[in-house]
């Protein structure tokens, strides 16, 4: 297993120096660079612009440098913590990432914890229930989850959760709260509202997890040793969780991999309607804005949890399955 | 009692991913100043490229005895053990390719004093493979699924199965 460790390791590095290096190449793609967008935008709402003031400012953030001389510092830059600076709010990134994240992580945690509570047990009754009445309405449930598009979901439960049970339209807090320092207070209200956004975000993934275990656990039901193990007069709770539920977890493990970044990145276009103070809007404006280190540090982030993700579920996959597949085979 | 090595031409692959991966994290942290975040993240990952480049050279000159009555392996230390007191036998398969092709295998005997361990590198992995096996049927030691399937891909017949 360690041998696998290192060689899935030495996979990942240049995996990621090659994502680093597309990301900022991307970034770089458009005309120009943030302060010609500032200069322009500037320009359009009829105000002057000090070019000698620019031109300092162009030297102050490197962006006089050449793009691989930019590349590197920003790399190097990223390793000793220092993820560049935000041209749209003046600040580190860090400093403007800040809250958010935490956010953010609370909002995604809370959704990947709801998806695989309700989609667990629905998907086992399910498979062990199949074409029963029960069944048919639950996948009817789930299509309907699957089909509903979040952001349609977010204004009628922002709706139904303001007119019974009196939670504010949007955010993810009452106002009072929204630059007050954390207490229980401010706790409690965030998971007062944390309902609202779990559901929606959660709605669609969790009909997707319940159709791909059914299918899974009703493939293992099929099998022979399940059939002979429930001949032999085996309980069938014992027969059901002993192998065909644990093989059939295997997109559970799999998931892990994509899990990790959708717990920063948090649900973009919900997270506008629904007015939420996650990261998901803010990589969006500072894609829109051409700022360009708060937009690729944060997408590069996205995709070191990606890459990390995968390597985990892989780790996982290899711990609890270590087989061959008969059509490939060792060469070693 | 036959005498088992890892070949010279097969350990060159893991000295030069050692060796790699030890540079790729290791000039980064040189380069950084000490006590920065890059120590937290390239530092383990170096100490970890090293433990497998002296791992490498290990096994490189390790020395796997197989008799009849025993196996064992001589490298930094000696590792004995009696097949007769072979309690558990584990063959995993691993590879870091999506299809699960090119990758190697991992055969684990454990024994009342310790495990012991044997890459599908090693020169005559095959007849330690069989006598594994062998034993384990003969012992009525029970193997989990994996490592039934991986001993068929070597043409052993399935032995009991784990319930």
């Amino acid at each position: 297993m360690f041998g696998y460790v290192v060689h899935r390791l030495l996979v990942m590095i240049p995996t990621l120096l090659a994502i680093s290096a597309i990301t900022f190449l991307i970034m770089q793609l458009p005309p120009g660079d943030f302060l010609s967008t500032h200069i322009a935008e500037l320009q359009s709402q009829g105000e002057s612009v000090d070019m000698a003031k620019i031109e300092f400012l162009r030297q102050q953030y490197g962006l006089d440098h050449s793009p691989v001389v930019q590349y590197f510092h920003w790399i190097f830059g990223m390793l000793q913590g220092d993820f560049g600076y935000s041209f749209e709010f003046q600040l580190p990134v860090t400093k403007v990432v800040g809250d958010k994240m935490w956010l953010t992580v609370i909002v995604s945690v809370a959704t990947i914890l709801f998806t695989w509570i309700v989609s667990f047990p629905i998907a086992i009754y399910s498979a062990t229930h199949q074409y029963s009445w029960g069944d048919h309405g639950l996948t009817l449930i789930g299509f309907l989850g699957l089909a509903t598009p979040n952001f349609l979901l977010a204004l009628v439960l922002l709706y139904f959760a303001n007119a019974y049970f009196g939670i504010s339209i949007g955010g993810l807090m009452d106002d009072r709260f929204l630059d007050a320092p954390w207490s229980w207070e401010k706790m409690r209200s965030v998971l007062a509202h944390l309902w609202v956004p779990t559901l929606v975000i959660g709605a669609s993934g969790t009909a997707g997890m319940i159709r791909r275990l059914r299918a899974n656990l009703l493939d293992e039901l099929q099998k022979q040793y399940y059939v002979t193990a429930r001949a032999k007069g085996m309980g069938p709770f014992r027969a059901l969780v002993k192998y065909p539920l644990r093989m059939s977890l295997n997109p559970f493990i799999s998931d892990i991999g994509s899990i990790l970044p959708s717990i920063i990145s948090g649900a973009a276009v919900v997270s506008i309607v629904m007015n939420l103070p996650t990261t998901g809007p803010m990589l969006l404006r500072a894609l829109q804005a051409q700022d360009t280190y708060l937009a690729g540090s944060f997408l590069m982030f996205l995709a070191v949890l990606t890459v990390v993700g995968v390597f985990l579920s892989d780790l996982a996959l290899a711990a609890l399955d270590p087989r061959i597949r008969l059509e490939g085979g060792s060469s070693r | 009692m036959t005498e088992l090595r890892y070949p010279t031409q097969a350990m060159m692959g893991d000295y030069v991913r050692a060796a790699f991966g030890l540079a790729l994290t290791g000039t980064p942290l040189l380069l950084s100043p000490p006590g920065s975040a890059a120590t937290y993240i390239l530092g383990p990952l170096a100490l970890l490229f090293a433990v497998f480049g002296a791992r490498t050279a290990l096994r490189h000159r390790t020395v796997v005895e197989v008799e009849d009555q025993k196996v064992a392996t001589n490298g930094l230390w000696r590792q004995e053990l009696r097949w007769s007191e072979l309690i558990e036998v584990k063959l995993s398969y691993f590879s870091t390719k999506r299809d699960r092709t090119q990758g190697w295998m991992q055969l684990m005997l454990r024994g009342p004093t310790g495990k012991l361990r044997f890459d599908s590198t090693l020169d005559g992995f095959p007849d330690v493979a069989r006598r594994a096996h062998m034993t384990a049927r003969a012992k009525g030691i029970e193997l989990s699924e994996a490592t039934i399937s991986n001993f068929a891909s070597l043409g052993f017949e399935p032995a009991k199965a784990k319930e």
